[in-house]
């Protein structure tokens, strides 16, 4: 193959690469938190953005992004105050997010094409100018989780200690949900709001399984993040495959491989 | 000399359960008091409300001579909360020194002095040369020696445990309160929520009973002296046997 035609490619190379290496370590810290499905439920949420933003005639990506952060801030507020089990709170947050974007698209008339761009992503046809979003906002999340990730350790870790300690608790969680919040909107033109939730979760848990230290684990993490874009879509290019498919299944691969090793070897 | 911890007539119900009613106390430099009661009594109730986690309905609560509401110098307070060791899970890679390091937080130091106090804190809980290991691969007395370490690091005044030795075994339990008195014979104030009237008996100085309200707070071999307190909250025989 050409390499003519990966360089074809780079809005896609580096948006992607970006996104995965932001992703993994954000989805360390859901994990620890028996959060993983907040990204999954946010996603529902987000598609709501997108209907929106078609039914006002609006730009979809700031409306996405208004509507998911305000939907991450809620669902952790729900959590708290009203008594109600984690996952019956995302599990309510999924299914009414996805049933008011369906309401909203009917009502924009625009289930169509567009529609499954947002659903399924389709990284190699972004524009320069969403390459470099993406790569912002990317820098952004892992610059941020340089300064606090000690402090989102001992939040998500020990809360109550962290509380004790004089940790200003409920901001810490506030910008973690942000940040999940700000990887859906730059993943879904990317990879798609039905996956980007894997892209979160899987180079985190390969993570996990084979590193000795929780440093470690997030350096692993943005590793297998990056690894699983550029395996997915050289893989992508070369058997003309989905690339928002074979970057969550090439995740997957490296996952199976943390798996093994962490029983074989480790 | 005035007390590190002082409450006034604090009060506080969840929901419509009252759970403690206007629990006056006070801890001094020095103490190494338990707090007792039976289940349900108000004893963890009132170790969170001392370190900020539960507002009381009513009283007053200082530290250090200041009004919980405006104090901010946590790193003068270790906290070592209830079953923290059932949070270390099989699938989390944290080492030893990351556990430690979190005790540093809300006192932020360099590099090199943060290696030093990790060192010596783990050094002062008997776990020297542990900080590189995983804290899921020691044992559960082990890995309460790594939290003391943690609340140790900051180097505070007064230490908080609410039943730190809960499903340890007798061994590291006698261990772990050897340490704590000889924390405490350094000058360090510990305040202790336990079931363990055996440790009591042996290991502190003062103790306070807590059944909602106040029922004793004095020297512990006072306490001994009144054993309709003493059956009372640990069912008779239990700190019978033990007191002299």
């Amino acid at each position: 193959m050409d390499l003519k035609i990966y360089i074809l490619f780079w809005q896609a190379f580096l948006a992607g690469l970006a996104l995965g290496a932001a992703s993994g370590p954000v989805g360390v810290f859901l994990i620890l938190r028996r959060d993983s499905l907040l990204p999954h439920a946010l996603t529902h949420v987000a598609f709501t953005g997108v209907a929106l933003g078609f039914l006002l005639h609006g730009a979809p990506l700031p409306l996405t992004l208004l509507v998911t952060v305000l939907a991450a801030f809620a669902v952790m507020h729900i959590r708290e105050k009203a008594g109600i089990y984690e996952d019956t709170a995302v599990g309510i947050l999924a299914g009414l997010g996805l049933a008011l974007a369906v309401v909203l698209a009917s009502l924009a008339r625009s289930y169509d094409v567009r529609l499954l761009t947002y659903l399924f992503g389709n990284i190699l046809v972004i524009t320069p100018e969403e390459a470099f979003l993406a790569l912002g906002l990317a820098l952004l999340i892992l610059l941020t989780l340089a300064r606090f990730w000690e402090a989102l350790l001992f939040v998500s870790f020990d809360e109550e200690s962290a509380r004790a300690s004089g940790l200003r608790v409920k901001l810490l969680k506030l910008l973690l949900a942000l940040l999940t919040a700000l990887l859906v909107v730059i993943g879904m033109r990317l990879i798609g709001l039905l996956l980007i939730s894997a892209l979160m979760v899987i180079p985190g848990a390969a993570a996990l399984e084979v590193a000795r230290s929780f440093r470690q684990s997030l350096w692993f993490s943005a590793l297998f993040g990056t690894l699983s874009v550029a395996g997915g879509l050289v893989l992508s290019v070369l058997l003309d495959l989905p690339p928002s498919g074979a970057i969550v299944l090439f995740s997957g691969f490296i996952f199976l491989g943390g798996f093994l090793v962490r029983r074989t070897v480790v | 000399m005035n007390p590190v911890i002082e409450l006034e007539k604090v009060s506080f119900a969840y929901e419509e359960e009252p759970v403690l009613e206007e629990v006056s106390l006070r801890i001094y430099p020095g103490d190494f008091c338990a707090l007792i009661g039976p289940n349900g009594s108000g004893k963890s109730t009132l170790l969170k409300i001392v370190v900020g986690l539960l507002q009381p309905q009513s009283g007053r609560v200082r530290l250090f001579g200041e009004d919980l509401s405006s104090f901010r110098q946590w790193w003068r307070i270790g906290y070592v909360p209830q079953k923290v060791t059932a949070l270390v899970d099989r699938a989390l890679p944290l080492t030893v020194y990351e556990t430690v390091a979190l005790g540093l937080l809300n006192k932020p130091v360099g590099k090199s002095e943060q290696a030093q106090r990790i060192a010596e804190a783990l050094e002062t809980v008997g776990l020297p040369g542990a900080s590189g290991r995983l804290l899921r691969e020691l044992s559960g007395g082990q890995q309460q020696r790594v939290f003391l370490a943690r609340a140790l690091v900051g180097e505070p005044e007064v230490l908080l445990l609410d039943e730190p030795t809960t499903g340890v075994d007798f061994a590291a339990q006698e261990k772990f309160y050897d340490l704590l008195g000889e924390l405490n014979r350094r000058g360090l104030t510990i305040l202790i929520v336990t079931h363990d009237i055996a440790m009591v008996d042996r290991h502190v100085k003062q103790v306070a009973c807590l059944n909602r309200r106040l029922v004793f707070h004095g020297e512990h071999s006072e306490f001994c002296r009144h054993p309709e307190i003493c059956g009372f909250f640990s069912g008779g025989h239990h700190i019978l046997g033990h007191c002299h």
